[in-house]
Formats: structure tokens, C-alpha cells, sequence
């Protein structure tokens, strides 16, 4: 028996009946026409393949977080830029990102779960020399690239690089050795040829010392070395050890030990009889006016300015839309919170990772890990142009050791505290003969 | 007599379900879980060994880390500078750090309560600013790599580049040493190791030499550490001066806290919840350590004995209720 009640009318939207039987024969009709619709060409999205896994591991916590902070946030908004563009040969980037912990047998550990439980396709980051080494024995056995964020070991792209990763490792930043070789003769031509160096005493201050002191010895200069342990805080009996008739003090310490040596050379008044030279190393991701008014007059060598007028004016529009993105402004600080200065001589290497992975395997047609190989090789003999994914100007990848090349900057510390550039090295002048030939890995 | 024997068959048997567990769990489960169990196995060996000092002497070290980072050292050294073969490295990751405990122990047994802590931590970053400044040696932060060579056993050979292989090699070494642990614990050494914990000075009045018994107990301990690390840089390929830092004795302290000190199966137990609860959690958030550490406080609060006390004494009180 049907009732008015029992024939349960839906009225609608549209104001009028819509009976049961409606409501069938619509869903009906409905899931006909989207069965039918799947057998037609079906429109490109890149969410429709696989996507290309990439690791990523920085130094979050612990230690050197200032450099961590910046090449997560640039690699995360690199990443994003080039998935909105439309991915890699139609391939969506996923990231899969862990802290170092400052930690070498952590990494690895982070590294192996990397490879072997997200199932990356490539790794980047970090500026740990250590982190990298203990990922060498995983990346080698297991064929899949590691981008170097920021590691400054030369080691690791000279002589034993097949021993030690077996081809499997790419720098597209400087290490010690081309900035030695880039801003040696500056210093030694318009600074002194008597140098002190007074390092932190470990791999990295070593490795200053020797690459800077051979080139100041063999031009016939004089060097001496002085080594303090890394997180020296008290540098006056360091600083009372360098020789009187030296010139130059080459200094390279990281965090507060960095700014503690700038800060004691003047309280014993060095400051005013030789000149202070370092590596940007020591105050990156950290304001000249947190160093203080002691630094006023050191010299750094940059691998990119810092400040937005001092960047090369035909980089300007690169550079401009570069900060935009990752949120930095003209003064090198972070938009919104300029208590935060970039790592700006470090990060750039996150933002042209993926562009080059890009070009790499769009180049080779690479289309999983099989291919790595190819692809590291299609990587390694890009010539980047400037552009904007390569704000810091022409960018040279040398196949024979996978090490990149571009411009150095010597600026010096004006008293408005401002990074001021005195001079641009071009990269030609950063290049060293290879150390191993790579090529022929298959 | 009986109930003795009966808790030992238990043992036994318990212990041969779970190694049989372990040894066929590598049919089942991929790659990387292979790989975070071998690593487990390490870092049960370290907590075990330093339960023996903590748990069992009542000795709190933050010193273990040196032997660990030499037994690291020994094993790539050896193997990387010197060619030696893998069980050859292995034995010297063991000897080596039994030296150094020997000395270190010399001075550090004399000292009770915070002042054994200080002088622990003082040796501990004394071998680890020896490691970070003498790179030419040691590679200081940044470390050395090398490719262990197969192990040879016999007729057969096991190819440590290989995680099935390296996964067997330290499970078979980690369970040898827990038996070898267990039966010294058992043993009249063991005993007195336990009076010095419960009363130093009873235990002096009896008659025992506590100092050397100490001393025993610290080079037992340390050779043990130093087999650790050495299984550790097996497993890595890879040793640093980091492994001397000595935050990585923090390791078994909270290991051991965890699961309950003087128990030996706590200590193992910890490794096994901390270690997953960390991999589980990185996942979501990279603060790892603060959830670690918050774990670590509520032990210490509702579960001052470790996860293994509150189960016993949870048993003990239902047996007394009924």
C-alpha cells in the first residue's frame, strides 16, 4: 500500500518531487556516464606516476642548526617550486627529511632508512664533513647519489673519491681547497705575507691551514699555525702565542668561538697591527651586529653576498625572485624575523640541486635507480647558467671529480656593520687540476 | 634446588624461542629493519655491559664510551691501516679496551659515588678530544670509512657488506655475550659483585678486596664496551671521534634505566623500546631526543627499577595478595 507518507518525496534544491525511482535511475545514469568517461583519454597530471623520492638530511638540532635551518627551508621551497611547475618528466618530487643530530653514525642510520625503508631516489643536505663520510659506505652500496650541502672537506671530490663513495657523491658548492686557491693571492697580495693561522683543532681548521699556508709558503711567504680546541671560548693565550712580525691572522671557528676570536683580537689590540682574514664559515647564519663592532675591518671570503646591493647588478632579478621565495630580504635576513641572517654563502646549493636533477634527467631519461649512474653523469657535466635557478651566476660542474665551480667574493666588514665586496673572483681563478678521473665509472 | 633448576629451564628455554625468533625474522621482514635490529644487538651489548657496572657494582660510569670508541677505532684501524682481517680486529676491540679499562679503572675504583662519575667523564672526554685532534690518525669528527674484509669461519665465509650476513654475525656475538654475562652473574663473581652493590662495606668486612673486585668489574665491562663499538664500526663501516663523546655512555644509562638495572634482560629490553619508539617517532618529528628524555623522566618517577622492577614487583604483589 502507498501512501503520500511512504513515497518519501526529497525536495530538493530545485524545488520540485524527486521520488525514489528519480533518485536510481540519476545514480544510475550517473555511474554509467562516469564508467564511460574512464575509457576516454585521460588528461596529463603528474600525480598519475610515481614520484621521485628525494632524502634529505641537515643539522636541525644540536649543532650548526644556523646552516641546518637554512638549507631545510631552501631545499623544502625548491622542491615545492619545481612540483608547481609541473614536476620532473611529469613526476611529482616527495620528500623525506631527517634531522643529523650533528651525528655521523646517526645520519647513517637516517641514511639507510632512507634508502632502504622510504625507498629514496637521491639524497642532499647537511654541511657535516662526518655525516657524509658515514654515509659513504651506504650511498656506495647501494648506487644512489648524495648532493653535498655544504661539506668543505676537499677529500671528498679529490684523489680517493672512488674508494671512498665510488662516484656517488656530487658538490656543486666550494670546499676548502678552491677557496683556497680562489682567495689566497688576495690576501697575500693586499693583506700581508706573514700569516698566523689560528684554527679550530680538527679537520676543517687543518684543513684551512694547509691548503691557505702551502700557496702562502710557496710564494714565499711565512706561516705559522696555531690550533685551539673547537669550542675555545677564552682566545687571549691563543692570540698571545702569534708570532709579533705577523701580518695576517686567518682565523676559523664555528658558532660563538667564531665570533669570541674576532671579538679578543681587538680587546688586545691585534686588530690594529695586522689584519684579520677569514672564511664566511665562521659567521654564517649569524648578524655582523651579533659579532659586534670588533669585526669591523676582517676581511671574508664569501661564496655569495650576503647583502642584496652587493650581488652582482646583472644577478639582480635571479637574486630578487631567489629571496623572494625562500623569504629572505635585501639585508639578509629572514623576512618577518630579522633577528634570523641567512646562511646565504651555504644555501644556495639546495636551491640548485633539484633544478639540476632536473636537467639531469631529462637529459638521460633517467627513471629509477638503475640509471643513477647516467644520471650522476648527466649532472656532473652541466654548465648552469645564470638564471633563476642559479641566482649565484654561471655554474660549471666538472665531470672528471663532480665538483661545481662559481664565483668568490672577498668583502670586508664596513662600520655600519655591513659585508661590503671588494672584489669578485671568478671561478676560473677557484679551479684546481682534478685529483681522479670519474668518467670512466660505469 | 628444584625451583633453581626450574627458573634456569625456563631461561633456556625462553632464550632459545627468542633466538630462534631472531633468526628467522630476516625471512620476513626487509632490508632496513634487518639493519635496525643489528644495530639493536649493538647497543643491547653496551647497555648489558655497562648493567654489569651499573646494575650489578653499583658503579655509575660515564666512562664506557671510551672503551666503545676504542673498540670502534680498533676494529677500523686495524682493518683500514694495518689490513688485519675482521676476527683478528674484533678480538684486539676487545683486548685493547681492556688495557685501557685496566688503567682507567686503576684510578676510578679508589673514588666512590659523583666523584667515580666526574673522573669516568674526564677520561671519556679526554680520549675524545685525543680522538677529534689527532685526525691524522683517527680522522677526528669527520671519522674514517672502511670495507671490512669476509669473516672466515671454517668452511664458511660471511660476507659483512651483506646485512643478512652482518645481522647474523652480531646476533650470534651479542647472544654469546649475554650467556657469558649471565653465567658470571651467577657465578660466585657475580655474587660478590652484587654484595658490593648492596653493601660496600659488609662486603669489605667479609673479607673481599672490593677495589679489585671493582677493577674486575669495570675491565669485564670495558672489554664488553669495547665489542660493542667494535660491532658497531663493523655494522657502519665507519668510525668517529664521536664515539668517544661521553653523551654515547648516556646511551645505557637510559637504556638501563628503562628497563630496569641489574637485570641484564632490562637493559636489553630498554634498547629494544627506545630505540623503536625513536624510529617510530621520526617519522612525525624531529625532536626525537625530548620524547626520549620526557619517557626517561616518567620512568624515573612511576618506575624508579625500570620497566623490568615494576613487572616483578606487580607479580610480587599479586602473589602476596593471593
Amino acid at each position: 500500500m502507498e501512501t503520500k507518507k511512504s513515497k518519501k518525496k526529497v525536495e530538493g534544491v530545485l524545488k520540485k518531487e524527486f521520488s525514489r525511482r528519480d533518485f536510481i535511475k540519476t545514480t544510475a545514469l550517473g555511474a554509467a556516464g562516469l564508467s564511460l568517461s574512464s575509457w576516454a583519454p585521460v588528461p596529463f597530471t603528474y600525480g598519475a606516476q610515481p614520484p621521485i623520492k628525494i632524502g634529505m638530511l641537515n643539522e636541525y638540532t644540536v649543532f650548526a642548526t644556523e646552516y641546518g635551518y637554512w638549507l631545510g627551508k631552501v631545499g623544502r621551497t625548491a622542491i615545492a617550486k619545481i612540483n608547481a611547475e609541473g614536476g620532473i618528466a611529469g613526476r611529482k618530487l616527495e620528500l623525506h627529511e631527517y634531522d643529523t643530530k650533528a651525528n655521523p653514525a646517526w645520519s647513517a642510520s637516517m641514511c639507510r632508512k632512507m634508502i632502504l625503508e622510504d625507498k629514496v631516489d637521491l639524497i642532499m643536505g647537511s654541511i657535516h664533513s662526518g655525516v657524509h663520510l658515514a654515509c659513504f659506505p651506504i650511498i656506495k652500496q647501494y648506487k644512489i647519489p648524495l648532493f653535498s650541502g655544504g661539506s668543505m672537506t676537499y677529500e671528498f671530490t679529490g684523489k680517493d673519491s672512488l674508494s671512498l663513495h665510488g662516484g656517488y657523491y656530487i658538490r656543486n658548492h666550494s670546499h676548502a681547497r678552491s677557496q683556497a686557491v680562489a682567495a689566497w693571492k688576495f690576501g697575500f697580495d693586499n693583506l700581508g705575507k706573514k700569516w698566523t693561522f689560528l684554527n679550530a683543532d680538527y679537520a676543517w681548521g687543518h684543513s684551512l691551514a694547509r691548503e691557505f699556508g702551502s700557496r702562502v709558503r710557496a710564494a714565499g711567504g711565512k706561516t705559522q699555525d696555531i690550533f685551539a680546541p673547537p669550542a675555545t671560548q677564552d682566545f687571549i693565550p691563543f692570540l698571545q702565542k702569534v708570532d709579533p712580525d705577523t701580518e695576517v691572522l686567518f682565523t676559523a671557528f664555528l658558532g660563538s668561538s667564531g665570533l669570541g676570536v674576532l671579538r679578543q683580537t681587538v680587546e688586545v689590540g691585534l686588530h690594529k697591527r695586522l689584519q684579520r682574514f677569514t672564511v664566511i664559515c665562521t659567521t654564517e647564519g649569524i648578524g655582523q651586529e651579533v659579532v659586534g663592532k670588533e669585526s669591523v675591518g676582517a676581511y671574508y671570503i664569501e661564496y655569495h653576498p650576503r647583502h642584496l646591493d652587493q650581488v652582482p647588478k646583472e644577478l639582480h632579478p635571479y637574486e630578487i625572485a631567489y629571496r623572494k621565495a625562500c623569504g629572505v630580504d635585501k639585508d639578509g635576513k629572514e623576512v618577518g624575523n630579522p633577528k634570523v641572517t641567512i646562511a646565504g654563502s651555504h644555501m644556495y646549493s639546495m636551491w640548485i640541486y633539484p633544478y639540476m636533477i632536473k636537467l639531469g634527467i631529462e637529459q638521460c631519461g633517467w627513471k629509477d635507480s638503475k640509471k643513477n649512474m647516467d644520471l650522476i653523469k648527466a649532472i656532473c657535466s652541466l654548465k648552469l647558467k645564470a638564471g633563476p635557478w642559479c641566482p649565484v651566476g654561471d655554474l660549471v660542474m666538472r665531470e672528471e671529480d663532480h665538483q661545481g665551480f662559481n664565483d668568490f667574493y672577498i668583502s670586508r666588514v664596513e662600520p655600519d656593520l655591513k659585508l661590503k665586496v671588494l672584489e669578485r673572483i671568478p671561478k676560473e681563478k677557484a679551479m684546481y687540476e682534478p685529483e681522479t678521473d670519474l668518467r670512466t665509472i660505469t | 634446588m628444584f625451583l633453581q633448576k626450574g627458573k634456569s629451564f625456563g631461561f633456556i628455554l625462553i632464550f632459545i624461542l627468542i633466538l630462534l625468533g631472531l633468526i628467522i625474522i630476516p625471512f620476513f621482514v626487509d632490508l632496513f629493519y634487518q639493519t635496525f635490529l643489528t644495530e639493536l644487538f649493538v647497543w643491547i651489548l653496551f647497555a648489558i655491559s655497562f648493567d654489569l657496572i651499573f646494575g650489578y657494582t653499583g658503579l655509575l660510569s660515564f666512562g664506557q664510551a671510551l672503551f666503545f670508541g676504542l673498540g670502534g677505532y680498533t676494529v677500523t684501524i686495524l682493518i683500514r691501516k694495518f689490513g688485519l682481517n675482521t676476527e683478528l680486529s674484533l678480538l684486539f676491540s676487545i683486548i685493547i679496551p681492556i688495557l685501557f679499562a685496566w688503567f682507567v679503572g686503576y684510578f676510578s675504583v679508589k673514588l666512590t659515588g659523583i666523584h667515580f662519575v666526574i673522573i669516568t667523564i674526564i677520561f671519556a672526554i679526554i680520549g675524545n678530544i685525543i680522538g677529534d685532534t689527532w685526525t691524522s690518525f683517527t680522522g677526528g669528527a669527520d671519522g674514517l670509512t672502511f670495507s671490512p674484509p669476509p669473516y672466515r669461519l671454517g668452511l664458511f665465509q660471511i660476507d659483512l657488506m651483506d646485512i643478512k650476513g652482518n645481522y647474523y654475525f652480531v646476533l650470534t656475538i651479542v647472544a654469546i655475550s649475554f650467556l657469558f654475562l649471565r653465567r658470571m652473574i651467577q657465578s660466585p663473581l657475580g655474587k660478590v659483585f652484587i654484595s658490593i652493590r648492596e653493601n660496600e662495606e659488609r662486603a669489605r668486612l667479609i673479607g673481599y678486596n672490593v677495589q679489585r673486585y671493582k677493577l674486575i668489574a669495570f675491565i669485564i665491562a670495558g672489554g664488553l664496551s669495547g665489542l660493542a663499538g667494535g660491532l658497531y664500526s663493523l655494522t657502519l663501516k665507519y668510525a668517529s671521534a664521536g664515539y668517544l663523546h661521553w653523551s654515547v655512555s648516556g646511551h645505557a644509562v637510559v637504556y638501563t634505566i628503562v628497563g630496569g638495572m641489574g637485570t641484564l634482560i632490562g637493559p636489553a629490553l630498554g634498547a629494544g623500546i627506545v630505540m623503536s619508539l625513536e624510529h617510530y617517532l621520526i617519522n612525525f618529528l624531529q625532536t626525537t631526543d625530548l620524547v626520549v628524555g620526557i619517557v626517561l623522566v616518567a620512568m624515573v618517577l612511576m618506575a624508579p627499577k625500570g620497566l623490568v622492577g615494576f613487572i616483578q614487583s606487580r607479580f610480587k604483589k599479586g602473589e602476596t595478595s593471593a
